[in-house]
């Protein structure tokens, strides 16, 4: 990736290496894996060679987190470019992801930032699906990583975009085989019995052949319209 | 209204990226106000937060009555007022996903809310109650139709006319919402649908601004009065363009 994006921008390693601030030799191991990209590297790299977030390092999901998270993943999403939460300023970037792994992950999201979970599969579609889906899997998330890629899908597909919904397909097939019989809430496990039965009643088909709780639909998403 | 009231008066620590609007008053001032802030505006671009006008708010009758000023004397040539908290957990009732029931469960754990009160204003002041087990129900599509505009949410009234146009206070009553609707009121749509007698079997608006208009001129002929409101006018103009049969048969049957 680093040498794509070197070569992307016409760079000699010399070029590259004066802009990082680091010396063509070691410029040329970071290139070839030799050396291990340390964070602050790849951040200034990400700036400089004008790097996607997806290009971040791919770090295993931390688990769940308390309340105080809620606003980290605002604050993440913001920084990948959410409009929803633009009005947020924030540096720190992670690699789409990972961001989107972690939020499944969590047993209570504010409802605003599970809105912006199918935005993330489809504004960042080159992301590392097999690694998403691997570890969806082994976080027993494959259902609500399915239903946030089939939203994503909906919307691509409602904004003739078929190449970003081939690629969503891609992934939602390799998430389909793995789907749980198990109902599930979409990182909403607080709500009540109530609420439960009545989400049984009126979600929507995609929602329900995720065995999912939730009445989002991708016609409803602000960035859908 | 809305989520931004959820966060700023009743503290849910939550993000919020518009600021819905129900009214502005006076009307004039809304222009002013709402291009600047309005998504994509300038103070949007730099704010990265936008005000969101409400076209039909689904707020309880006599709301304006329960309004709580916000950051009194913050601004010099503004004042912001907001819902009442039992009027902002039912006006989250209509649109039902999710993140308006976290506000109303919110609402319910902070104020408390004592369920008497939130029942009888549910059940006193609001069309949810009359309404199917569905929220999201006729009622609904009819308020969304609303939203393409005010003549369009009189006609919509008028289509679900059903009552015979000899009823005597009907005139009275089309005076009254036409003018409370052109005059920007949205909770009176609401108010206007339940009211039965506001509606009649023709199906057409211009019947109703007839009938609105013959009221308003029998009240002028009374009073002896020779001043004509813009509301009037607006009436007689449009009655003028659609004046059919029925507005003749109807005119002739007003007081």
């Amino acid at each position: 990736m680093l040498k794509e994006a070197r070569r992307a921008k016409n760079w000699t390693q010399q070029d590259a290496a004066h802009a990082l601030a680091v010396t063509q030799a070691y410029l040329s191991m970071l290139e070839t894996g030799r050396r291990a990209l340390s964070k602050r590297f790849v951040r200034k790299a990400l700036k400089v060679l004008n790097l996607p977030p997806t290009a971040l390092p791919l770090e295993l999901p931390t688990g769940g987190t308390t309340s105080s998270g809620r606003r980290d993943f605002a604050a993440l999403l913001a920084a990948l470019g959410y409009p929803g939460f633009a009005y947020l300023r924030t540096k720190v970037r992670r690699n789409p992801a990972v961001v989107l792994l972690d939020a499944l992950n969590e047993r209570d999201l504010d409802a605003r930032v599970t809105e912006g979970l199918p935005w993330l599969a489809l504004t960042y579609g080159d992301m590392d699906w097999d690694w998403l889906v691997r570890n969806a899997k082994v976080c027993d998330v494959q259902n609500r990583l399915g239903f946030t890629v089939s939203l994503a899908r909906e919307i691509a597909e409602e904004k003739g975009d078929s190449d970003k919904a081939q690629k969503l397909n891609a992934c939602l097939e390799a998430v389909e085989r793995a789907r749980l019989a198990r109902e599930d809430t979409f990182c909403h496990d607080s709500m009540s019995r109530a609420e439960r039965a009545w989400l049984r009643a009126h979600r929507s088909q995609t929602a329900s052949h995720w065995n999912l709780l939730t009445d989002l639909e991708g016609k409803r998403l602000a960035y859908a319209l | 209204m809305g989520g931004f009231i959820v966060t700023m008066v009743y503290g849910f620590s939550r993000p919020t990226g518009d600021l819905d609007v129900l009214e502005i008053s006076p009307r004039d001032a809304g222009k002013p106000l709402l291009e600047p802030g309005k998504h994509g505006g300038p103070l949007h671009r730099k704010y990265k937060i936008y005000l969101d006008p409400v076209g039909v708010a689904h707020v309880p009758e006599n709301y304006e009555d329960r309004l709580t000023e916000i950051f009194p004397k913050s601004f010099q040539h503004l004042r912001l007022c907001a819902l009442d908290s039992y009027d902002l957990a039912l006006s989250k009732l209509e649109r039902n996903i999710q993140r308006d029931r976290d506000d109303v469960k919110y609402l319910a754990r902070t104020v408390p809310f004592d369920l008497q009160v939130l029942k009888e204003r549910y059940q006193k002041e609001t069309a949810l109650a009359a309404r199917q087990p569905r929220a999201r129900g006729p009622y609904t599509q009819t308020l969304d139709l609303g939203r393409r505009g005010r003549k369009k949410a009189i006609s919509t009234l008028l289509t679900l006319a059903n009552l015979p146009c000899r009823v005597p206070s009907l005139a009275f009553w089309c005076s009254f919402y036409v003018r409370k609707l052109r005059g920007g009121s949205q909770s009176h749509l609401i108010r206007a649908s339940r009211r039965g007698t506001c509606l009649t079997s023709a199906g057409r608006w211009d019947v109703l601004l007839l009938c609105a208009h013959s009221e308003r001129h029998h009240q002028c002929e009374n009073t002896g009065s020779s001043q004509t409101s813009v509301a009037h006018m607006d009436c007689f103009n449009l009655c003028r363009r659609h004046r059919g049969p029925e507005c003749h048969h109807l005119a002739a049957n007003c007081p």
